[in-house]
């Protein structure tokens, strides 16, 4: 396999998005009611995650703030402010308790696909307990209108609604599912059940590859947010502790050893946030399809990679204690891990990536300019 | 806005015509002439036809308007773009060749202290030779020595008032284009006993006696442009050319004039390091097409297209962390941190993805008629200049921790 000489050409960049960091009030406003909730949720995480769920006045007390259908248009009964703030509120809950997060605002993101694409019965907007699996690999069988097969986990206790994207078939199911608990290793409040499946479609919709490909993508900007807030809150929860801690006559994180860890803990922390606001002002001014694909799949691993260091050197820098259940960091570093396991892991955002820049090269070499 | 899209952030019209004019100049230009120098081992001469045409055509003027940014979009009301123009333009040259474009006249990383330590009557008469088309001009920017590197506040090179003159003595070193510049602007110390607040800046012109003899260095890649040391012996300079006055020099004003200049100028770098990494991920995109049959599923496709999906991602949030530091500039907002964490990124990702791209390549990629041989040793200045990967790290690390400043950051 020999080159020739390749064409050096540019590729246009994604199409152009209006970027600023000005958030305005009415932003800040919703931030800090979500700070201060989040307060709350960060003093009851670990009561959550040994009751394996939320006390029920946790789940009213976030229900009567609005927060949950920030970004669903009005005609949804959102309040139609955008997906922006809708991922900044979650970053803020996921730095409070993921797990809990992921329980009160999982219903709201389960069910974004029906609301922005329209389809489906009505009735399923009022789902109380629904539940998204992704499989795109087509593990699930389809025979004489019932899906089976095995859904090895579930972040939830109940369902009472199962949307299934199945290659790039969308399947709803509302009966037959009787979830199983099973004893996860982080998440506890969000709940864990499997699924041994064998229940009648209700109704399917095929959609096109891009659409298909957002319904499955759209799960991550939650994931992605929770997973930037966890890596803020371990990096600041570590750095508060590095700073009292005296260790041979001066603060832990005044050793230039741990100060570097922390300055590269800081722009994990920043470039997560930073990607995940493109993703989400790139999904805005867009709409779901192709064009916002790659941003959110970046903002996704940048999040995901970002959980992954900081909550392992949250419990690093802590040092011993980190390790042990009085600091929340040990907490945090098995739900990044977990968190960063679901809506396909690392592996479908890559590949997903990858599709995109092979796409990108194909393009280059019929010389575009 | 402008509808060009040529940037994936929404820029005005008159930025995007900047950047349509810097892709005419890039591929015409830049990169034909930056692969001939590297090719031929030197910079190309002050007199060469391009210079000349840059400068008739008036590009040196509107360098001064980029370098100066908080004196352009100044009136009350209107969004300023100066910072984010500067970075968009300096990713796009770059991308063309990094070291041709620094290459280009212009007062380069001279014109900041000049425009925001200088008085009135010295921005004229140091900033005005800019707008001179006849033959092209340089500045140049002498902080650096032999013992001062990231640690600027060390620097060892003496002044001292004489009536109306002050005496310059010591030795700088990596200043670039100065063995071409009509001016360079020297950073000394009435005394290093002082600290930051000994610093003063003076504008030393081209013809002063004891500047010189400029040694160029041999440089690993970028050597599309001049790097050179130079002593300054008893270099005598009228007492006007002290930038600001003696009046301005209370407390660290001489530092942190200084130290302003890297607000931008690490966002500048950061851009350029981005720029470098987008030309080679786009060499190495079109390299694969060329020589692998991408529509067959095979294994090595998809790790070269995971090489490449990395690259991107890299640079794609190296980019933001550029984007919000100027705009940090342009809303006269503190960014030292964001600068710091811009240049840190995006010097690293960019050193990542000039390797990565050499493994697309593979063999291929050591050969130096490949462009990314080239990239990847123009990259690794990025993280060298304007403060070290390291000392970017130190400043997060004052910024975010409190870091004592006794740990060896300047700020």
């Amino acid at each position: 396999m020999t080159a020739s000489a390749p064409r050096p050409e540019v590729v246009p960049p994604e199409t152009p998005i209006p970027m600023d960091f000005d958030l305005g009030e009415e932003t800040r406003e919703v931030l800090g009611l979500a700070e201060r909730f989040g307060e709350g949720l960060r003093r009851g995480a670990r009561e959550a995650e040994a009751r394996d769920g939320l006390a029920p006045e946790t789940v009213s007390a976030y229900s009567g703030l609005g927060l949950e259908r920030l970004h669903w248009g009005e005609a949804a009964g959102g309040a139609g402010l955008g997906l922006r703030l809708k991922t900044l509120v979650l970053e803020r809950l996921g730095h409070a308790d993921a797990a809990a997060a992921l329980a009160l605002d999982r219903r709201a993101w389960v069910l974004t696909p029906l609301v922005t694409l329209g389809g489906g019965p009505r009735a399923d907007l009022e789902a109380a307990s629904p539940a998204l699996h992704l499989d795109p690999g087509e593990c699930l069988g389809l025979r004489d209108g019932r899906l089976g097969g095995s859904i090895p986990y579930l972040p939830a206790a109940r369902a009472d609604l199962l949307l299934v994207l199945r290659g790039r078939v969308l399947h709803a199911l509302r009966s037959g599912l009787d979830l199983e608990a099973v004893a996860p290793g982080a998440l506890h409040a969000a709940g864990a059940s499997r699924l041994a499946l064998d229940a009648p479609v209700a109704w399917s919709r095929e959609l096109e590859p891009a659409v298909a490909w957002w319904v499955g993508a759209s799960w991550r900007f939650p994931l992605a947010a929770l997973l930037a807030g966890l890596a803020r809150a371990s990096y600041e929860y570590a750095r508060a502790y590095c700073l009292e801690r005296v260790v041979f006559g001066r603060p832990v994180a005044h050793h230039q050893a741990v100060a570097f860890i922390f300055a590269d803990m800081a722009m994990a922390v920043e470039t997560a946030g930073l990607c995940l606001e493109e993703a989400a002002v790139r999904a805005e001014a867009l709409g779901p399809g192709a064009p916002s694909a790659a941003a959110l799949d970046r903002a996704w691993l940048q999040a995901s990679e970002a959980a992954l260091y900081c909550t392992n050197h949250g419990v690093q820098l802590v040092g011993g204690a980190g390790y042990m259940r009085d600091h929340p960091v040990e907490k945090w570093m098995r739900e990044a891990r977990a968190l960063s396991l679901l809506a396909g892991g690392p592996d479908a955002a890559l590949e997903a990536l990858a599709g995109a820049a092979l796409t990108r090269a194909s393009a280059m070499g019929e010389g575009a300019a | 806005m402008g509808s060009l899209g040529l940037y994936p952030f929404q820029v005005p019209e008159k930025v995007e015509r900047l950047l349509a004019t810097t892709r005419i100049l890039g591929r015409q230009y830049l990169r034909p002439l930056g692969l001939e120098a590297d090719r031929q081992g030197h910079a190309h001469p002050p007199d060469h036809p391009l210079y000349a045409m840059l400068a008739q055509a008036g590009y040196m003027e509107r360098r001064l308007a980029q370098e100066a940014p908080e004196e352009e979009d100044g009136d009350a009301g209107r969004e300023r773009w100066g910072a984010r123009s500067a970075i968009a333009a300096l990713e796009e040259a770059s991308y063309w060749d990094r070291g041709m474009a620094v290459s280009l006249p212009g007062p380069g990383l001279g014109g900041p202290p000049v425009a925001q330590l200088g008085t009135p009557e010295q921005r004229g008469r140091f900033l005005s030779i800019f707008r001179d088309r006849s033959r092209p001009r340089w500045g140049a920017f002498g902080m650096t020595e032999a013992g001062a590197g990231s640690d600027v506040a060390r620097i060892a090179t003496r002044c001292e008032r004489r009536g109306d003159r002050w005496v310059l003595r010591g030795e700088k070193t990596f200043c670039s284009n100065s063995p071409r510049a009509d001016w360079i602007v020297v950073y000394a110390t009435v005394d290093p006993a002082l600290g930051r607040a000994g610093h003063r800046a003076f504008v030393v012109p081209r013809e002063t006696p004891g500047l010189g003899p400029f040694k160029v260095e041999r440089k690993m890649g970028l050597v599309a442009y001049e790097t050179a040391s130079f002593p300054l012996a008893d270099c005598e300079v009228p007492a006007e050319n002290l930038l600001g006055g003696e009046a301005a020099y209370s407390g660290n004003a001489g530092f942190v004039s200084a130290m302003k200049t890297f607000d931008l100028s690490r966002a500048a770098i950061a851009a350029m390091a981005l720029g470098i990494g987008r030309s080679a991920l786009d060499h190495a995109s079109a390299f694969a097409a060329e020589a692998f049959d991408l529509a067959r599923p095979l294994n090595r496709h998809r790790r070269v297209a995971e090489r490449l999906a990395t690259m991107g991602r890299r640079l794609d949030a190296g980019r933001l962390l550029c984007w919000k530091a100027a705009w940090l500039v342009d809303r006269r907002m503190p960014n030292s941190l964001e600068a710091s964490m811009a240049k840190a990124w995006c010097a690293q990702a960019a050193l990542e993805t000039t390797s990565l791209a050499m493994e697309v390549l593979g063999e291929a990629g050591v050969v130096r008629d490949e462009r990314v041989e080239k990239l990847f040793r123009d990259v690794k200045a990025m993280d060298l200049v304007e403060g070290t990967g390291q000392i970017q790290r130190l400043v997060i690390a004052r910024r975010t921790l409190d870091y004592p400043r006794d740990e060896g950051v300047g700020r």
